[in-house]
């Protein structure tokens, strides 16, 4: 197995590596910068919108891979773990959702002058208390679910001597009672916490945000936001994972593994929920277009008209209307750059609807707050995403060795569509 | 996709005898039951017989609740709808195997139940028989179909959603039918002979057949999806506290598919006894129909969930107040049991035990199906139950024996025509259990066994959604501008309905192309035979075209209004003077408003709102409406003007030869400053 080889083997060249700690650090110096001497409001708007970004798609990763375990798809067993590399953001996304929970004076309207009416939910030590526990209750899932699954895997390069666990590794598998035991068992395991972790994530993402977008707004309000808002996260999600098909074959080692019809598969996850992220959006559209009701309409139309309005329109186009034209086609989804460039572009397109969802309830100034500091905020965190994944993915092995649903490279290889 | 190709497996006869046998003689338990549902039937229709012959007034409509257990059964019954092409078409793009043994059943349950549900617009109807003045055909019969409203949108959805239905249903069944067309030898062989269209298998038809049942199934889930959204959009456009709210389309989605696979459930259970289809339909499809069930029924309880606390976090108290209505008010024992059927006892199936249990399961759709039956319910009355006029909220909803009898008759139809169906065709897809089987056999995923070219019936369904989608906009723009009405403010060509109607069309267009090119392509379209129904078919509609054209004026509509209703003798007037029926009197009578320039102003705002849409802007009859109105007065003539003031206010207050009253929309006053104000359109001196 190619696969097993690569276990320990860096992946990005150390070039890479030292290009992405500067970034983030950067980015951390911009963020800190602009607290202090600069535009503070502008800082935590980034750092906020960035926030909403990559923790949530530090879950889509997990949530994917928990749909894949409970729906027993073979076809996207050789991504499951690429997809829960993502869990290895979860502690640094819950050190900004700490920091903003800190610092919420400085970004969220209603500290200062709560609604009338809603001072019992829009308060601060309920609202810390909620989201802290949100976080944790996600982010315990999924490191629990990423734990199940990876530690078969671990235990099995180990007992068959392809690779003896040391230090972090060995503790990892602690306790170790044989493959076939643990193989049961971790897939047990797995199957009850990806049923938790699911039903845990709708309703908690959604409470993200009620709480981080739309209370940015005094007024507004729309039941389908939270729908809407996770759809948008796992398109995210289904983008990441179609991005690591298309490149991360040589660079991870999947190739025997990743074929034509996984490709096909990836670019095909990709479109039904970028046409499910659009449904949402239109459904929400529509009621409120129809009841043209001020304090609900208003929310639209202010990011819809005037400056706001050619991000709206490239949040569409690059989410919705560009990628479902371009995943109709077959070829597209089964020529790797192709495939990645859609999914780059709806991972960009979705990072342009957090910060459209965000900042026009915030930003007061004239024209876009779009520049230096934002770019810089998004460049740190960003890197340290990918630091964070590439790091997970040098540890532990790249496919779910133990996993009885993952089929041998030549097999998998097989055209099916 | 995944189907036999040529040279592939060989034939087993076995599981296709078996199956056919299924459609023997029916045993003495199926005649009962059609039977019985006959009768129930046959009361239903007598209720609705009675309900036109008498008026709808029988049924239970209290004011301001005018929509009720009709309205409640079309939501219910296409919600139903869901079951069948949606789960059957995502199972498939999820090549999730275990489908094969429930899909056809539950493709056959849509096309019935939409079938039943499209009836209840038509039942709820005061006059059902001019149901076709839905059909929008522009500008032919006096009649506009207004395109922004969602019920224009719920005709060109569930038509859509019937015809990719049949088509899908039709097109999986098209290998069983010649199945049966070659096993058969009774009365029904004529009818599999008609149907099979001369299928025989060869290796060119099933590589366009595959190609065209994988599009038919991805079509088949947007279109799902869009149908049950756009009947939530009926209650979600209006501003009703409890209906106006974002989440209505996924949620009403959400709620079809959950009470369509409980309905799956409580159809499959005892159908699978009575055919003797174990073999088939195993208990691990129920086990994972019950997965299913109980997601849905989470996804249910969230969007439950969300509606109350966007209700509470709004700060509108009329949403709170509406919502906490439900739960406490008159309809708080309905709300509470729908709350325990659809989100507390789903939650039993968690456990294996209950899931791999077939009556414990079929127990648990039942109480389901009451459910969501009852949150139909509750969702429909109870919002109406508080409306914008809260001198109205006294009204209590109660349905009488005519609603109930229409409901249990649509459940006789649904069940009926199921019964049909399993005698007639094949109830388990014969041609994919044989394939299931043989890939089973070797343990092997389905292979295809030489890669080909995509078949060009991709073609024709993308040249079909083209003309569809195109066909989509030019309706309802074309539509919108020759009735340039502002209705609710929304301009007259207004693009979001332009978007719903395109969509639906685009998936009509494409659903009608695929099959279109499949006939074509794989030899099965015999051009003579189908040109002679063609013309046949054309024959009919330009019949249809020629029928007098029910213009609104000579419909029954106008009847109240072709005489005055006349005050009883002696009745005391309360609303100005008596005047009607007295010409003598009415020359008498002096208008008390004086020829101000402020009352010919006040006078002439009226006019605009209310007489210059028949008699136009100067009175001259040249309006949005002359070419569909028999010749109107000039108002600028003396034969008018020459009148006296009494009698143009008596016209204006009981109507006129063809003029609807207005008695009703103006005050005294204001038939005077009317009065006044088409004193200027004469000599211009106000006399």
């Amino acid at each position: 197995m190619t696969a097993t080889d690569r276990t320990g083997a860096p992946i990005l060249p150390a070039g890479a590596r030292r290009a992405l700690a500067a970034l983030a650090l950067a980015g951390a110096g911009a963020f800190v910068f602009g607290l202090l001497l600069g535009d503070a409001p502008r800082a935590w708007q980034a750092l906020l919108v960035n926030t909403l970004f990559f923790s949530g798609l530090a879950l889509a990763g997990v949530v994917l891979s928990a749909l894949l375990q409970l729906t027993t798809a073979r076809w996207g067993r050789p991504l499951k773990r690429a997809a829960e590399a993502t869990s290895a953001f979860l502690p640094a996304a819950l050190l900004l959702v700490v920091v903003l929970l800190a610092g919420a004076g400085g970004w969220a309207p209603w500290v200062h002058a709560p609604p009338e009416g809603k001072a019992a939910w829009l308060n601060l030590p309920f609202f810390a208390a909620r989201e802290l526990a949100a976080f944790l209750v996600l982010g315990g899932l999924g490191a629990a679910y990423v734990y199940h699954s990876v530690r078969p895997d671990v235990g099995l390069l180990h007992e068959s001597g392809a690779r003896p666990a040391t230090g972090w590794a060995r503790r990892l598998i602690a306790g170790w009672r044989g493959i076939d035991a643990e193989r049961e068992r971790g897939q047990r395991a797995q199957d009850r916490l990806a049923a938790a972790l699911l039903i845990a994530y709708v309703p908690l993402f959604s409470l993200v945000a009620f709480d981080f977008v739309m209370a940015l707004d005094a007024h507004w309000f729309s039941a389908l936001l939270g729908g809407w808002f996770l759809t948008g996260n796992l398109t995210a999600g289904a983008a990441l994972l179609a991005l690591v098909a298309a490149v991360g074959r040589d660079r991870l080692g999947l190739g025997g593994h990743l074929g034509p019809r996984q490709l096909q598969d990836a670019g095909t996850l990709l479109f039904g929920l970028s046409i499910l992220w659009a449904y949402m959006l239109w459904s929400q559209y529509l009621v409120i277009w129809y009841g043209d009701l001020p304090e609900e309409a208003r929310f639209i139309h202010e990011r819809m008209h005037g400056a706001w309005a050619p991000v709206a329109w490239t949040v569409f186009a690059a989410v919705f209307a560009i990628p479902f034209v371009l995943l109709l086609s077959r070829a597209v989804k089964l020529q790797p750059a192709a495939l990645a460039a859609v999914a780059a572009l709806v991972l960009g397109g979705v990072w342009l609807e957090r910060f459209l969802l965000v900042a026009p309830s915030l930003w007061r100034g004239a024209g876009l707050p779009l520049g230096l500091p934002e770019l810089l905020v998004t460049a740190g965190t960003a890197s340290l995403f990918v630091l964070c994944c590439a790091g997970f993915l040098e540890r532990v092995p790249v496919l779910p060795l133990s996993d009885p649903k993952l089929e041998a490279p030549d097999h998998a290889l097989a055209a099916r569509t | 996709m995944a189907r036999p190709e040529p040279g592939g497996p060989q034939r087993r006869p076995a599981a296709t005898d078996d199956i056919l046998g299924k459609l023997g003689r029916p045993g003495a338990a199926y005649i009962a039951a059609v039977a019985g549902l006959l009768a129930v039937l046959g009361l239903g229709v007598y209720a609705f017989a009675h309900q036109v012959r008498t008026g709808l007034g029988v049924a239970g409509y209290q004011p301001p609740i005018l929509w009720g257990v009709y309205i409640t059964n079309f939501v219910f019954w296409i919600g139903i709808t869901h079951s069948g092409t949606l789960i059957s078409a995502v199972l498939f793009l999820f090549r999730a195997r275990w489908r094969t043994g429930v899909a056809r059943a539950s493709e056959a349950m849509t096309v019935f139940a939409i079938m039943t549900g499209a009836l209840f617009p038509i039942v709820h109807l005061g006059r059902p028989w001019l149901f076709y003045w839905l059909m929008p055909i522009p500008n032919e019969r006096g009649l506009w179909v207004n395109f922004r409203s969602p019920i224009i949108w719920d005709l060109f959805a569930i038509m859509t959603y019937l015809t990719v239905s049949v088509v899908f249903l039709y097109v999986g069944m098209l290998p069983d039918i010649a199945a049966a067309r070659d096993r058969l030898r009774d009365w029904r062989r004529p009818l599999y002979r008609l149907l099979a269209l001369g299928w025989s298998g060869s290796g060119r038809q099933w590589w366009h057949y595959n190609s065209l049942y994988g599009l038919l199934a991805a079509l088949a889930v947007p279109l799902a999806v869009s149908v049950h959204s756009v009947v939530s959009w009926d209650f979600a456009t209006t501003l009703l506290p409890g209906w106006h709210s974002t989440i209505f389309a996924p949620y009403f989605v959400a709620g079809a598919i959950f009470s369509g696979v409980a309905m799956m459930i409580t159809l499959l259970v005892p159908m699978r006894a009575l055919l003797g289809l174990e073999a088939y339909m195993r208990v691990r499809h129920f086990d994972n129909l019950g997965k299913l069930l109980l997601v849905m029924s989470l996804l249910l309880s969230y969007c439950y969930a969300v509606e109350y606390f966007t209700a509470w976090y709004s700060g509108s108290p009329y949403e709170l107040g509406t919502y906490l209505a439900r739960l406490t008010g008159a309809y708080a024992p309905l709300a509470w049991t729908m709350l325990a059927c659809n989100s507390a006892v789903p939650l039993l199936l968690f456990a294996r035990r209950v899931r791999t249990s077939l009556p414990a399961l079929l127990a648990v759709a039942v109480l389901v199906n009451v459910g969501m039956w009852l949150e139909r319910y509750v969702i429909v009355v109870s919002s109406l139950a508080t409306n914008f006029d809260p001198a109205t909220w006294t009204g209590l909803y109660r349905p009488t024996w005519v609603e109930g009898a229409v409901t249990a008759a649509s459940f006789a139809l649904f069940f009926l025509l199921f019964l049909a169906f399993v005698k007639l065709f094949p109830p388990v897809a014969m041609n994919e259990i044989k394939e299931q089987a043989e890939a089973e056999a070797e343990d092997r995923a389905l292979p295809a066994a030489v890669p080909r070219p995509a078949s060009p019936v991709r073609l024709f369904t993308l040249l079909g959604a083209a003309a569809g989608c195109a066909a989509g906009i030019a309706l309802p723009v074309y539509t919108m501008q020759a009735w340039p009405l502002i209705v609710g403010g929304m301009p007259p060509v207004s693009i979001p309905p332009v978007v719903i109607i395109a969509f639906e069309l685009s998936m009509l267009g494409a659903a009608l192309g695929g099959l279109i090119g499949f006939l074509a392509l794989s030899g099965l379209a015999r051009p003579r035979r189908w040109m002679r129904g063609g013309a046949a078919a054309a024959a009919v509609v330009w019949l249809a075209g020629c029928a007098p054209p029910p213009d609104m004026n000579r419909g029954a509509a106008a009847g109240p209004y072709d005489r005055p209703l006349l005050p009883a003798e002696g009745a005391l007037a309360v609303d100005g003077p008596r005047v009607a029926g007295r010409p003598a009197a009415l020359n008498r009578l002096e208008n008390p408003r004086p020829a101000s320039p402020a009352v010919q102003a006040e006078g002439a705002a009226l006019y605009r709102i209310y007489c210059a849409v028949c008699h136009g802007g100067d009175g001259g009859g040249d309006s949005l409406l002359a070419d569909y109105l028999p010749r109107l007065p000039d108002l600028r003539s003396p034969a008018v003007q020459r009148r006296s003031d009494g009698r143009l206010y008596a016209v204006i207050r009981n109507g006129g030869f063809r003029m609807p009253a207005y008695g009703d929309a103006l005050s005294e006053g204001e038939r005077w400053a009317v009065v006044r104000f088409v004193r200027t359109l004469g000599s211009g001196d106000g006399r």
